[in-house]
């Protein structure tokens, strides 16, 4: 009995801690390798310390030392430098990805659990349909339609995590939209579209963060994938997918770290996004 | 005939609000039937009935806002409009028309906005402004007996008591001047001393606006303190529809007589409580023809078991039950 009492009470007051209440060391650390990468994101190609595009076959996969801290890549380029610079497109991509396919997601969501019926079937299907194209497949699809770059992979991606967003979405709106006071704003002669806006949407944001965290993770790891392919970025721009990809010849050359450290950096952001995102959803399915 | 409850306004057909032959199926069954009731220009009406007996089903369908699944068949006219036929932008303007107020205020407020949101929100979207918005709230929230007005839109719901809540639901529903208001018992979340300020509070304004009031509770000594006339419901239809003042001492409908009886009196000390045999019963479990009341009914006989019974007038009610008139006056009411 008292452990509900006060589980209640602190569904309704939040702990001292703002935003990042009740995510635990795990998620306040992932919160912090995040804003480290967007740190970069925003900043790295402005502090990179060398020339992260201009070639010297002199250097070629020269060891770390005299400031070099991760030495040289398969063209001489410093490591660290185009880690930096690569940050943004690798952090930019993503992002577009996840603010598209929310969009997206969240419209159709709302659209379907407000009209329910007939409409909400037919999203229920096309969303279905949707389903069976891996995001990757998607995107090398647009990019051998459109030539390739980043803008048209994000777009394939974004619209091949739609069903993943409105899928998860849907139920959280439905249940919204049953509440009480949805009924009580009805009355009031509130139009549908101004309660989806004003109260459900918003109403729905713990779930919708939490969900855009977990999304950028994948996001992040499938176009370095296709970057690796080379149908992303394009080299010799730096990106961390093309990173990978450009420097794996030195694994067997016997010059790990460039490739490495590239695949690291995707790694331990995408973990970091994983776990905040999971500290998210279990706080948001806990209020 | 279908029975609108009958009352001056609605013999010249100049009733506000109208309703007849109002029946409504959901998957289970169904839960509404021929209702008919009608409610005049600043006219109240009480509905009173059990839990599960149709009360806010049948104040769900006047405001379109039955539950899906459900099927409404019958006329609801307000106004002279067909309510079931208005497109979506009619259908907002007759909402702003017709206000609600609900049982419990707190599931009905969304809690994440401020207390000045949600008493503005109507207001502004039928275009007022800002400032003026928020100065008739204020104006309001006084009006509903709450002080310091300024600094309760400011704040959450979950910052104020029930009582205050639901005066702040009041408050927002006669914001945009409405001109029925359906209160679906407004007061019963509410300890008594709180009930009998919000209800005075409630009562006050409907007269001084001149609003048509639907009055949904299960309490009959308050339906007939607000109420011009009370509708008893029972398994999902109209049993009884007569002024209030009348239908305490002179019950026309066995329930009506029944549900009386069995009101404990504050002027007397009893061993046990008078209660009705049998137990009540939901609408989609009443027979589909003859009285639903009959299985419990101490006065039932043949002919009420036999074919549907119609609502009909009597002395200036109007009841459903074959044998009124001949039990007119026999029924038992508070022991005597």
């Amino acid at each position: 009995m008292t452990a509900v009492t006060i589980r209640s009470f602190a569904a309704i007051r939040r702990p001292a801690g703002g935003r990042l209440a009740g995510i635990g060391a795990a998620g306040i650390i992932s919160a912090a390798v995040i804003a480290v990468a967007a740190l970069a994101a925003v900043f790295g190609p402005l502090i990179a310390p060398f020339n992260t595009t201009v070639p010297d076959t002199t250097l070629q996969f020269v060891g770390p030392g005299g400031g070099h801290l991760l030495g040289f890549d398969v063209e001489g380029r410093d490591v660290l430098s185009r880690l930096l610079a690569g940050a943004q497109s690798s952090m930019a991509g993503p992002l577009a990805v996840v603010v598209i396919s929310l969009a997206l997601g969240i419209a159709l969501a709302v659209t379907s659990a407000w009209k329910r019926g007939a409409v909400d079937a037919g999203v229920s299907a096309g969303l279905d349909i949707l389903f069976a194209f891996p995001g990757i497949l998607l995107a090398v699809l647009a990019t051998a339609v459109f030539g390739p770059g980043l803008t048209a992979a994000s777009v394939a991606l974004a619209i091949a995590y739609v069903p993943y967003v409105a899928r998860v979405l849907r139920g959280a709106a439905l249940k919204e939209r049953s509440q009480p006071y949805v009924a009580a704003l009805e009355v009031q002669g509130l139009s549908g579209p101004a309660i989806c806006v004003k109260h459900i949407v918003p109403n729905m944001m713990s779930l919708v963060v939490a969900q855009a965290t977990i999304m950028f993770g994948w996001a992040m790891v499938d176009l370095a994938a296709i970057s690796f392919l080379g149908l992303g970025v394009q080299a010799p721009a730096p990106n961390w997918g093309v990173m990978i990809s450009e420097n794996a010849v030195g694994l067997q050359e016997g010059y790990p770290l460039p490739t490495l450290a590239a695949g690291a950096c995707v790694v331990i952001v995408v973990i970091a996004f994983n776990v905040l995102g999971e500290r998210l959803l279990s706080r948001a399915a806990q209020s | 005939m279908s029975g609108a409850v009958m009352n001056g306004a609605a013999e010249n057909g100049a009733g506000l609000l109208e309703v007849s032959g109002l029946t409504v199926r959901l998957p289970a069954g169904n839960v509404l039937r021929d209702i008919g009731l009608s409610i005049g220009p600043g006219e109240a009406l009480g509905l009173v009935g059990e839990s599960g007996s149709g009360k806010s089903m049948t104040a769900k369908a006047i405001a379109r806002l039955l539950p899906p699944g459900a099927v409404a068949s019958g006329s609801v006219t307000f106004d002279g409009r067909r309510v079931f036929d208005l497109p979506a932008a009619d259908l907002r303007r007759y909402r702003s028309e017709v206000a609600m107020i609900f049982q419990d205020p707190r599931a009905h407020i969304n809690p994440v906005r401020r207390i000045g949101d949600f008493m503005t929100e109507a207001l502004r979207s039928q275009g007022v402004a800002a400032r003026e918005a928020t100065r008739r709230a204020c104006d309001m929230l006084d009006q509903v007996g709450i002080a310091d007005a300024g600094r309760r839109l400011r704040q959450y719901p979950h910052e104020l008591s029930g009582g205050m809540l639901q005066r702040v639901m009041i408050g927002a529903a006669l914001l945009t001047r409405p001109r029925l208001l359906l209160a679906d018992e407004p007061t019963t979340a509410l300890d008594v001393t709180t009930q009998a300020e919000v209800m005075a509070i409630l009562d006050e304004l409907r007269r001084s606006q001149g609003l048509s009031l639907l009055f949904i509770t299960h309490d009959l000594e308050l339906a007939a303190a607000i109420c011009d006339r009370t509708a008893v419901m029972y398994a999902g239809q109209i049993v009884e529809a007569r002024s209030s003042d009348r239908l305490h001492d002179d019950p026309l409908h066995p329930y009506t007589a029944a549900l009386t009886a069995a009101r404990p009196d504050i002027d007397r000390t009893r061993t046990r409580l008078r209660t009705i045999p049998g137990r009540p019963l939901s609408a989609f479990e009443a027979p589909s023809s003859g009285c639903a009341f009959a299985a419990r009914c101490p006065h039932a006989a043949d002919a009420c078991r036999s074919s549907a019974v119609p609502l009909t007038e009597l002395d200036g009610g109007a009841t459903r039950c074959v044998r009124a008139a001949e039990l007119r006056g026999n029924l038992e009411v508070a022991d005597a």
